[in-house]
């Protein structure tokens, strides 16, 4: 066979390599089309002594007689527990007494089916029974496994220069590669009795909504801290309250009804330090606790848990809260402190302080534009500065949390509007007072993006901002309150389904009424 | 320039052996060689127990219908032929061999001795067919079938070295050790065709592979690489059609109705071989990976090898095992069969524990982010698909355009809720095929009576 094949390419060598008229050809290719040179694929056999078969004992083999012998293993006592030991704990499974390879037993194709392809009861199912009947197999087979446990196993402890350290990190060089491959034999008590058998993707993101919900709490840090500043303690009093009672309301309904408690997932502080952000620093203390309340119970758990509220929790909360108006409308100036611990407390300013309510008059406001972006005004305790939420909204953008399209639609829309319905001679002051003031650099950046309550495709976040924006501008001007952040959010809460069905992006190779996308030339 | 197309997740490369030289696995003690590693009819064994086979000789052929031979990988004795069940779970006849050692070449195998230039596109076909070459990038359809379906209506041949998915490099090793098998096939392909140029399409993060093409290429009009950036899943045949001509091709259509006609780069250099050694598929290039692998290695293995000796050729196993997963982590299947064999289609196998799963057990809700829509390389809206599929809202899904999902995991792996998407698409597909199926059945009734 060789000789045969040697000669051929022996002539395919000599074959003349032709600057032919051939338009496949091109002088300087270096693989000449015409001939078929000659090169040799890496797998080539160069003699019949190639294919000789390894010392490497095969796995039909279930006896490690074949194992070059160790110096460690006289020393071995069986010790199933060292195994145990030993086994990572970042598995999933409970540390199994090294079990040997179950190549000898007949596969439970059947149950391993079943594992695999429930498609409707989701991946608990597929998780938990192919769980499940490996600590059946584990129960069964451990008593049998005995005598085999002694000899596959004692090889792994006795190896002094590889303490099993299996859950170690991966390198890129294995330093004890030498110790690998004499233990090689003993690595079958690392597969499991049964395979999961699951649907791809097999790999993850390492995104969860947890990590999601704490990078949206760093970005209202600064906020938060700020609002310290200017309002005293009593702002973190208010927050730590809502927050608790968020997280802790959602326990116990979640606990109460007998479902998965998720207040883990970090989604009920998020909630929790919006809604009090939206509140003025001189609520008595009893408020937030009863709006967190509603937020999590009432907006959030009894329509189906997050994911599935209809609004956004702490906005319908806020406005909830408007039944005590007197409280809701109670702005103190910046830098007065009131008591952070005293559940009421009553404050002697005035309720014109905000610069909102001056604009609505179409005054300009006597706060300065500089102290209105850095947020040195009257205000709710989480709103007041523009530039500490704004540093907020690229930390967002960076960890690609939000997208840029919701709040630039909408800050901008009520830009434009007030520029062109001003209300002012100054027509820019009045517009800026009017971006910057109030609460709608928060509702813009952290309450029209929550998920839920926000539409998915590009388009739908477009005209969702410019929506909030036209309904804000609306109730500002014609409405009764100064500010119309909050009932505009709602509003277009509610249309955020419409806006993503409408707004259906077209499939891919949808075009022309769904035939191909342009008819090939060759056809 | 790099091109790319809208839609697409940038993921963890995991290319642990893009420096990994391709070993040739120390041949097996036995292989077991399914007659259906292909889409089309099983093959029909003409070996029986105690045949003496030669590595390369014919033991499989499909005389009827779509379908490609199958050869031995080894030389040695049959044992047996048996039915297993694949790892979709139906019964495959499968000839095992035992390997004697001596690798003996079948007298069979002779290479193709006419110039290219003489050679017409149906002695090339001929030629593909009966060296049982089915598509080596996972697709696994008969490449002689492909080319037939396909001639005339073609103006751009495009081989797929996009490998985009994680841990594989096998496509990756073999541009940089053996590029002129790939450039050489593309021409064989070229020459079947009757076209002129033909591209090869390469991500941006395999740069020494672009390097040693464009060095092996010298300028050539013939052929031309074509650098794509780096995203997942640019080597899905439709992305890849878009990105190098802009044309757009929808689910339910194939590349040739667009004028592209797609190869993976190992099955190039399997037309090459054919050609010039004459030699049948009976082994490919296999990525041996996963974080319970001691030593992920490229390996160049004999069709029908069992994952164990792969396994234990790359040291062994360092951890837990979970899944043991044919193919890459995004589109791969995950095999029952600790015994499975590699096939004509196994580009890689990846041993997984739980930690590199990392999977909840919960039963999430979707938080509408949007991820998923902004992921999907189909342009759909996975969150509503799985919603609507979970509560079987047939007709929604379909409205939806559920079956345009291509199923590449883009969605599921940007999922944060570890919303099981993929799955929850796949139920409702199946539903609503089952539900046509029986409409179409139950139409075919009425109309005979």
């Amino acid at each position: 066979m060789d000789d045969k094949r040697s000669r051929t390419n022996d002539e395919n060598n000599a074959a003349p390599a032709p600057t032919s008229p051939d338009d496949m050809s091109s002088g300087s290719d270096a693989a000449d089309a015409d001939t078929l040179p000659d090169i040799k694929l890496p797998d080539e056999p160069r003699s019949e002594t190639d294919d000789t078969l390894p010392d490497i004992p095969m796995p039909a083999e279930s006896d490690k007689a074949g194992e070059p012998p160790k110096s460690g293993e006289s020393k071995v006592s069986v010790k199933p527990e060292t195994n145990e030991a030993d086994k990572p704990p970042k598995s999933d499974k409970p540390p199994k007494a090294g079990e040997p390879p179950k190549s000898d037993k007949p596969v439970k194709s059947d149950k391993s089916e079943n594992a695999g392809t429930s498609d409707r009861s989701g991946k608990t199912d597929s998780g938990d029974s192919s769980d499940k009947s490996d600590k059946t197999d584990k129960s069964n087979t451990s008593d049998k496994s005995g005598k085999n446990e002694n000899t596959v196993t004692s090889d792994k402890p006795a190896n002094p220069d590889k303490p099993a350290k299996p859950d170690k990190p991966d390198k890129p060089a294995k330093p004890d590669k030498s110790d690998a491959r004499a233990d090689s034999s003993d690595w079958r008590h690392h597969l499991p009795p049964l395979l999961t058998v699951s649907p791809s993707p097999h790999i993850r993101t390492e995104d969860t909504t947890r990590s999601i919900m704490i990078d949206v709490c760093i970005a209202l840090m600064p906020a938060l801290i700020w609002a310290i500043f200017v309002f005293g303690f009593r702002a973190l009093t208010l927050t730590l309250i809502s927050v608790v009672f968020a997280v802790l309301s959602e326990f116990a309904y979640q606990k109460l009804t007998h479902r998965q408690v998720t207040i883990s997932d970090f989604s009920a502080v998020v909630t929790g330090i919006l809604l009090a952000f939206n509140l003025p620093v001189a609520l008595p203390l009893w408020m937030p606790a009863i709006g967190a309340i509603f937020a999590i119970i009432v907006v959030k758990q009894l329509f189906g848990g997050i994911g599935k509220n209809f609004v956004n929790p702490a906005l319908a909360a806020r406005v909830f809260l408007l039944a005590w108006p007197s409280h809701m409308s109670a702005f103190t100036s910046p830098g007065e402190k009131l008591s952070p611990i005293a559940i009421s407390v009553s404050s002697d300013a005035v309720a014109s302080a905000t610069p909102l309510a001056s604009l609505k008059n179409g005054t300009i406001p006597k706060t300065s534009l500089f102290d209105m972006i850095i947020g040195y005004e009257g205000g709710c305790i989480g709103e007041v500065s523009a530039l500490l939420l704004t540093a907020g909204f690229i930390y967002l953008l960076y960890r690609r949390i939000v997208t840029w399209h919701i709040p630039v639609a909408y800050i901008g829309t009520v830009l434009a509007l007030t520029i062109l319905f001003s209300k002012n001679s100054l027509t820019y002051d009045f517009a800026l007072g009017e971006i910057f003031s109030g609460g709608l650099f928060l509702g813009a950046i952290f309450m029209a993006t929550d998920y839920t309550t926000s539409p998915v495709t590009v388009t739908g976040r477009l005209i969702y901002g410019v929506g909030c924006g036209l309904l804000t501008v609306f109730i500002r001007y014609f409405g009764g309150y100064p500010e119309g952040v909050s009932f505009s959010i709602l509003i277009m809460n509610l249309l955020v389904w419409y806006l993503d069905r409408y707004t259906k992006p077209l499939k891919f190779g949808g075009a022309a009424n769904g035939k191909a996308g342009k008819e090939s030339d060759g056809k | 320039m790099a091109q790319t197309f809208r839609g697409g997740i940038h993921i963890d490369e995991h290319k642990n052996t893009r420096h990994c030289i391709i070993e040739k696995l120390p041949p097996p003690k036995s292989v077991a060689i399914p007659m259906s590693m292909h889409i089309g009819v099983p093959a029909e064994p003409i070996v029986k127990a105690g045949d003496r086979v030669d590595r390369g000789q014919l033991i499989a052929r499909v005389d009827k219908g779509l379908g490609i031979p199958h050869h031995a990988s080894v030389s040695g004795k049959v044992k047996e032929i048996v039915e297993k069940n694949s790892a979709t779970g139906q019964k495959v006849k499968t000839v095992v061999i035992e390997n004697d050692g001596e690798g003996r070449l079948s007298s069979e195998i002779h290479p193709w001795e006419k110039k290219l230039a003489d050679t017409t596109t149906e002695e090339i076909i001929e030629i593909v067919r009966a060296a049982g070459i089915s598509g080596m990038g996972g697709a696994t359809f008969p490449t002689y079938a492909k080319i037939q379906s396909a001639l005339g209506r073609v103006e751009h041949i495009i081989v797929n070295c996009a490998e985009c998915e994680p841990y594989i490099t096998a496509n990756h090793r073999l541009l940089l050790e053996n590029p002129d098998a790939v450039i050489n096939g593309l021409k064989i392909l070229l020459k079947a065709f009757s076209l002129r140029e033909g591209i090869i399409a390469v991500e941006d993060n395999k740069l020494d592979a672009i390097n040693k093409l464009e060095e092996r290429l010298a300028g050539s009009d013939i052929v031309k690489v074509r650098v794509l950036k780096t995203k997942y899943p640019q080597g899905d045949e439709r992305q890849l059609i878009y990105a190098l001509t802009g044309r757009e091709l929808p689910a339910g259509k194939l590349p040739a109705d667009v004028g592209c006609c797609v190869f993976n780069a190992e099955t190039c250099a399997a037309i090459f071989s054919a050609f010039v050694n004459g030699m049948p598929l009976i082994e490919r290039i296999v990525t041996v990976d996963g974080d319970c692998i001691v030593t992920p290695k490229n390996l160049l293995v004999p069709i029908g090898t069992s994952y164990l000796d792969l396994i234990e050729y790359c040291g062994g196993l360092k951890r837990d095992v979970k899944k043991i997963v044919s193919g890459g982590p995004m589109m791969g299947i995950a095999q029952w069969d600790k015994e499975g064999v590699v096939t004509k289609g196994t580009s890689a196998i990846l041993v997984l524990s739980a930690a590199a799963e990392n999977r909840f057990g919960l039963e999430p809700n979707c938080i509408h982010c949007g991820r998923c829509v902004r992921g999907c390389p189909m342009h759909l809206m996975p969150n509503y698909l799985a919603q609507f599929a979970r509560q079987e809202r047939l007709d929604e899904c379909e409205q939806f355009d559920v079956l345009s999902c291509v199923e590449c995991g883009s969605c599921s792996y940007s999922c944060p809720a570890h919303v099981p998407i993929v799955q929850y698409i796949r139920a409702a597909k199946g539903q609503i095929n089952d539900r046509k199926r029986a409409m179409a059945a139950a139409l075919n009734e009425s109309r005979k009576q």
